[in-house]
């Protein structure tokens, strides 16, 4: 292990850079050069920090596991229709028994709700899938599953609201005198949540449980011969990717004191894998950054043009093709080579990020390589 | 090392592996064919025969790799012909493959340490952060001494050379101190100088524990090894100390003749 600097280990700390990310957002989130409006927006930036914890915690099973899952949307949404019911309350029919719920605002229970809730799918979910799938398997479940619950909150409109959602949900109000009415205060709530959320996330990944996902990634059948149980890796890894969206979904609520079934959509799903791609998987801050670099292009591209999912599209396609270790993954390059050799390093095809989705190679058995061996 | 290791305390069976009509197929070929065997507690236990014969079919079957078609297979005082690879190796049957497998994209440090802290596996400090484990970073560093590759500590695992990638497995495989090795073709594609510091390196982590060896080397294989047991077409030919196998008439004519 190299020793450490204590300066420029502060310094180069991800938990630093998430943080200060989270403090200027405010100020520069949604500035377009286009237009000359060089001042933020602070809902662009509340947008922007929750969708770097939602991005945050699909990247955990992503760019340490190596699993790609295509319905991390249902977790987000099952969080944000957990606050809005248990805020707004409800009064529905369920097989001739009425379930009643008074409205509240507590956000300390909704945020227990919304985690508690989706952590159990997941659990549940995990136990049926990871022991049946992996690659683009699982990837395809994932989606399949997420579909369900999207059309459990756009059918069952008698709980929640179906297509038009639920709308005027109440924003808690622990103080008293409506202190989170305000959007700026709001901000900062959502920018103090986010980052403690991410500081476990940084733990969890720095613990010898992290490190035991990375072994998966590389190598799972060295992982299970030096003892590693790794599905129950697997499993673990999942639930807790689960529980940053639904984090994230309990903000989202509270945000636009509405949802709609849009949250648990494909689009949300698909929309989380381009911002990690774009900040770079396999980084703790790519997803952070990612998220923020989305919603700026898509805040301004928007204002040019109708057709900005196709320039994201574009974006998404070059990013891919050309580097497709992302904005972190350039960083880090710079950092540790300089600016001429990372930059030919991160064009370079054998530095490409290797994402360990297919299938383990099958046994080999007698192989030709014996044949070299001198006797 | 040996000083520092204290390998599981032995079972009273004498033996660590036995097999029972153990056989496997594969497609219509039968790799491994009814093999019932003891292989004694303690040394070096090495394997031989012709490419073909079901040396490393018979390794993948003791450590879980693929399950038998048929047949049993005893651990000690204890069946495990239907426990995971994960399970047996948490039993102390540590393993290395014939194609270097080691964690290629981690550094030589990240190696060692994940198979250090396996047997740490499951208790609540995990998610902790890894002081809490203890002396696993001396653990760590001793491993990586012992290999060799203190030095190349830093650098990731696929940079190091053949040799260095081999004796990292080595080192993988003796990080949890299993009391039971098994190593498949650990001198493969090595050079002179790699082979001797690697055969080295087998001797000295011996004391006190089993290594099944599968091997081709003869003069190394003749040198180190305790006893001898020559497969042929997936069953067992002979067994015996160096000495007997090299006079023996039938291992002879079935593989040994060029080393007459």
């Amino acid at each position: 292990m190299k020793q450490r600097n204590p300066v420029s280990g502060f310094l180069t700390h991800p938990l630093l850079w998430a943080a200060v990310l989270l403090v200027i957002l405010p100020y520069v989130a949604g500035a377009n050069p286009f237009t000359g409006n060089w001042s933020g927006f602070v809902g662009i930036a509340t947008t922007m920090a929750i969708f770097a914890l939602f991005a945050s915690g699909w990247n955990l099973l992503f760019g340490h596991v190596g699993e790609l899952s295509f319905g991390h949307a249902m977790f987000f949404t099952i969080g944000a229709y957990a606050t809005a019911l248990y805020s707004k309350g409800f009064n529905v029919t369920v097989f001739g028994h009425t379930v009643q719920h008074d409205a509240t605002n507590n956000l300390l229970v909704a945020l227990l709700l919304s985690v508690v809730i989706a952590v159990l799918w997941a659990w549940l979910l995990a136990r049926i899938i990871i022991p049946r799938s992996s690659g683009i398997y699982f990837s395809m479940i994932t989606l399949a599953f997420a579909q369900v619950i999207f059309f459990i909150t756009y059918r069952f409109s008698d709980l929640t609201g179906g297509e038009d959602g639920m709308q005027s949900i109440a924003r808690p109000n622990p103080t008293g005198q409506g202190w989170l009415q305000d959007s700026m205060h709001f901000y900062w709530f959502t920018a103090v949540a986010v980052f403690l959320a991410l500081c476990l996330l940084y733990y969890i990944l720095r613990s010898p449980f992290g490190s035991v996902l990375h072994a998966i990634r590389e190598n799972k059948q060295r992982a299970r011969f030096l003892g590693y149980d790794v599905d129950k890796y697997r499993v673990n890894a999942f639930v807790l990717s689960a529980f940053f969206p639904a984090v994230a979904g309990w903000l989202w609520t509270y945000y636009q004191q509405a949802i709609n079934p849009d949250a648990g959509s494909v689009e949300y799903s698909g929309n989380i894998v381009m911002m990690s791609m774009l900040g770079g998987v396999q980084t703790f801050l790519g997803p952070i950054f990612g998220a923020s670099v989305y919603w700026e292009i898509q805040n301004n591209v928007s204002q040019l043009t109708k057709y900005w999912e196709a320039w994201i599209g574009i974006v998404f396609v070059v990013v891919v093709l050309v580097g497709p270790r992302g904005i972190m993954g350039l960083f880090d390059d710079v950092r540790h080579y300089g600016f001429a050799t990372a930059f030919k390093r991160y064009f370079s095809r054998t530095e490409r990020v290797k994402t360990d989705m297919q299938e383990e190679l099958p046994p080999v058995d007698e192989a030709p390589v014996a044949t070299e061996v001198s006797h | 090392m040996a000083a520092t290791t204290t390998p599981a305390a032995k079972s009273g069976t004498g033996y660590v592996f036995k097999t029972e009509g153990l056989t496997r197929r594969f497609s219509g070929f039968t790799a491994v064919n009814n093999v019932t065997l003891e292989i004694p507690e303690g040394g070096v236990r090495t394997i031989i025969g012709p490419n073909g014969a079901g040396k490393t079919t018979f390794f993948n079957l003791l450590s879980g790799l693929l399950p038998p078609s048929e047949g049993r297979i005893w651990f000690r005082d204890r069946e495990i012909t239907s426990l995971l690879s994960y399970q047996r190796a948490r039993l102390g049957i540590a393993r290395s493959f014939q194609i270097t497998n080691i964690f290629a994209h981690l550094t030589v440090h990240e190696n060692v340490r994940l198979a250090v802290q396996a047997i740490h596996d499951g208790k609540k400090s995990f998610f902790f952060p890894e002081r809490r484990l203890g002396n696993l970073a001396e653990k760590t560093e001793q491993v990586l001494q012992d290999v060799g590759l203190w030095d190349a500590r830093d650098a990731k695992a696929e940079n190091l050379s053949h040799g260095d990638q081999r004796r990292l497995e080595i080192g993988l495989v003796i990080a949890s101190d299993p009391p039971v090795l098994l190593l498949d073709e650990p001198l493969a594609g090595m050079s002179p100088t790699e082979t001797h510091e690697t055969v080295d390196l087998i001797q000295r982590i011996s004391p006190g524990r089993t290594i099944l060896l599968v091997e081709h080397d003869i003069d190394v294989v003749m040198a180190i090894s305790t006893t001898i047991t020559v497969f042929q077409t997936g069953a067992v030919l002979a067994i015996g100390t160096p000495q007997e196998i090299r006079a023996n008439e039938a291992v002879q004519r079935a593989y040994l003749g060029e080393l007459a």
